[in-house]
């Protein structure tokens, strides 16, 4: 390709971002943003009622007042408008029991979640598809039991579980991770010890949100790599002695990609609700850190404005994984879908 | 897929992983059903010394927590309410995914673009943050939380039965319907929805499992109803001795993990039933 064609199709693949960031991300902004003030509706008690009875009680012209300084006495339509107007300016309101922007308490957590998310992807990636390849080599024997049985295994097994479990045998009897935290307490190293000090707070956190994920990877991998071995390409390049390996490696797992990169946006919501039960198993100043104690103080504004912040990442996140197919694959660039006969070229 | 019991039975134990999760399932409803009676004692008593492992004390062998309630107790009360929570809940899911999937995929145009943009909707809010919000905005009870592990779990029944109905909608059988005057409800009920109902009836059991570690996730986070011993609060309660007495947080969870691999290997089953089914019928 040459320069300024990939300028090119860098410039066009902005343009569908962007097009794709006003399309899909206003709807569920406004889509939650009806659902959080319906929630803040029927929920026994306001706002004002909590400001109140955290200041211990207060007269009924005193609530009248709050309610008229956070708009509760407007007609629905007009709140929602004015809800939806201040969010997309990125307010989300002040919480209820701090007293600060909702928007910066989330702000500042969202780097711990979205580093324990990344850690437990990459795991969940490596060993899923790690498995699903150990699955697909020998259909029905004894290691595609093993792998069958593990895969029904972590489907069933509740990830905070695992996570206790894990200290319990890692950091307790063995001594080998911490129990828990991002750093160590002792003086923080810098450079990459500080990093490996990190990794290693992150390995127990990071394979207890993968569990389950592992299991999605290597299930759909087993069955892409069952389903791609039938194709004339990998039939084609058997008859001219191509390794088992090589076929593997650069024919069938770039063939499985998309997939399974498609997957990994549609498992995106359950990673991001899965991090809040494991940070609250481990002690990580993350989201789900806030949402617990969000929930403790009942703090309404900054509980329903996770839900808005996370729901929004979540279509970000998929946005950019669109992107990337766009760039990497032709045959979404063309809007083609997956042929057989073009899986083929694509393999020679 | 005839819905006649005895011979889906029959084959569906022709079936090797179907007969494990059968066991299983037998297991957990004698433990649900007849557990309470056979430990025959209250969860919330304080029976005993507090601390008591497995197998240390005849008189409770599953041991005691930090309080001394007798955790055979707990284990055996708790099954029922995680059964009860995991099936309604996945029962509601079915209905509001069938109702919602069926109406957009029959009518279409509109209506479907809206139905499916509310289903990519519930699927881009993180499910659990969702469930954790409705829980705590309702007032604590079972119906809360039933309803709110309901509310999240129904897109994925949704999208199955749109897109049936999407393409049987336009099959010879409907147009003879709607030929003879048959109106959209007649139409819907009984004579699409009937060829629909073997994949709903395959991915309830899953549903149902799902449900189950929904509600022990909740529990855990201390979002249970304020009056049930839940498996899940047993092991929340539980992680404060995490150091000295793991067993307390141990034992719930394998309760846990051997009621939804039932549930799963029920659906897995009945899915290898329909798809044996499938190519018999071709």
């Amino acid at each position: 390709m040459t320069g300024a064609a990939a300028i090119a199709l860098t410039r066009q693949g902005l343009y569908r971002l962007g097009y794709n960031l006003l399309t899909r991300i206003l709807p569920i902004v406004a889509g939650v943003a009806c659902f959080n003030l319906l929630i803040m509706h029927v929920m026994t008690g306001d706002a004002a009622d909590v400001l109140a009875g955290n200041a211990g009680g207060a007269t009924a012209q005193e609530l009248a007042r709050l309610r008229h300084e956070f708009g509760l006495d407007q007609p629905f339509a007009q709140r929602f408008l004015g809800y939806l107007w201040a969010v997309l300016h990125g307010d989300l309101g002040l919480s209820q029991t701090q007293g600060v922007p909702v928007a910066g308490l989330i702000l500042a957590r969202l780097p711990t979640t979205f580093l324990l998310m990344g850690v437990s992807l990459t795991f969940s990636l490596l060993l899923g598809v790690g498995l699903g390849v150990l699955g697909a080599r020998h259909p029905g024997g004894w290691t595609d039991g093993l792998v069958s049985g593990l895969i029904l295994t972590l489907y069933a097994m509740p990830s905070f579980w695992f996570g206790l479990m894990a200290i319990v045998l890692f950091s307790v009897k063995l001594g080998w991770l911490p129990s828990g935290g991002l750093d160590s307490l002792e003086q923080v190293p810098e450079g990459w010890a500080w990093a490996a000090d990190r990794l290693k707070h992150l390995l127990l956190p990071g394979l207890t949100l993968a569990n389950f994920h592992i299991a999605v990877y290597a299930r759909l991998t087993r069955g892409i790599l069952l389903d791609i071995e039938r194709e004339d390409f990998v039939r084609t390049l058997r008859a001219k002695g191509a390794s088992a390996g090589r076929i593997l490696l650069f024919h069938m797992l770039p063939n499985a990609a998309l997939p399974i990169l498609t997957m990994v946006g549609l498992q995106m919501a359950a990673l991001f609700g899965g991090s809040v039960v494991v940070e609250s198993v481990f002690g990580l100043p993350g989201l789900g850190r806030l949402i617990l104690d969000a929930l403790l103080s009942r703090d309404m504004t900054l509980l329903t404005g996770i839900l808005l912040v996370s729901s929004v990442m979540v279509t970000v996140i998929n946005l950019l994984l669109d992107l990337l197919f766009f760039l990497i694959d032709p045959r979404v660039r063309s809007g083609a879908g997956m042929s057989p006969d073009r899986l083929g070229q694509e393999g020679e | 897929m005839g819905v006649n019991l005895p011979p889906t039975l029959r084959r569906l134990l022709g079936i090797p992983v179907a007969r494990v999760g059968l066991a299983l399932m037998a297991l957990v409803l004698a433990t649900a059903l007849l557990g309470p009676w056979l430990v025959g004692r209250d969860a919330w008593d304080l029976a005993g010394p507090p601390l008591l492992w497995p197998g240390q004390d005849g008189r409770f062998p599953l041991g005691t927590d930090s309080l001394g309630r007798d955790l055979a107790a707990g284990l055996a009360g708790g099954a029922a309410v995680s059964l009860a929570i995991g099936i309604v809940s996945a029962l509601i899911a079915a209905l509001l995914g069938t109702l919602i999937g069926a109406v957009g995929g029959y009518y279409g145009g509109a209506v479907e673009h809206l139905f499916g943009r509310v289903t990519d909707l519930f699927q881009t809010v993180p499910p659990f943050i969702l469930a954790v919000v409705t829980v705590a905005a309702l007032p604590p009870s079972l119906t809360s939380v039933v309803v709110a592990i309901g509310a999240v779990s129904w897109p994925a029944t949704a999208r199955l039965v749109r897109t049936r109905f999407l393409v049987l909608r336009e099959s010879e059988f409907v147009l003879a319907g709607r030929m003879i005057g048959m109106g959209d409800i007649r139409l819907i009920t009984t004579q699409i929805l009937p060829s629909v109902l073997p994949p709903i009836i395959v991915l309830t059991p899953l549903t149902v499992g799902t449900a189950i570690q929904t509600e022990a996730a909740l529990g855990f986070l201390g979002l249970s109803p304020p009056d049930l011993l839940t498996w899940g609060k047993m092991i929340g309660e539980g992680r404060e001795q995490l150091l000295d007495a793991w067993y307390i947080c141990g034992l719930p969870g394998l309760a846990i993990m051997t009621t939804v691999l039932a549930f799963n290997l029920l659906g897995e089953s009945l899915n290898r039933l329909m798809a044996a089914g499938a190519r018999e019928g071709r």
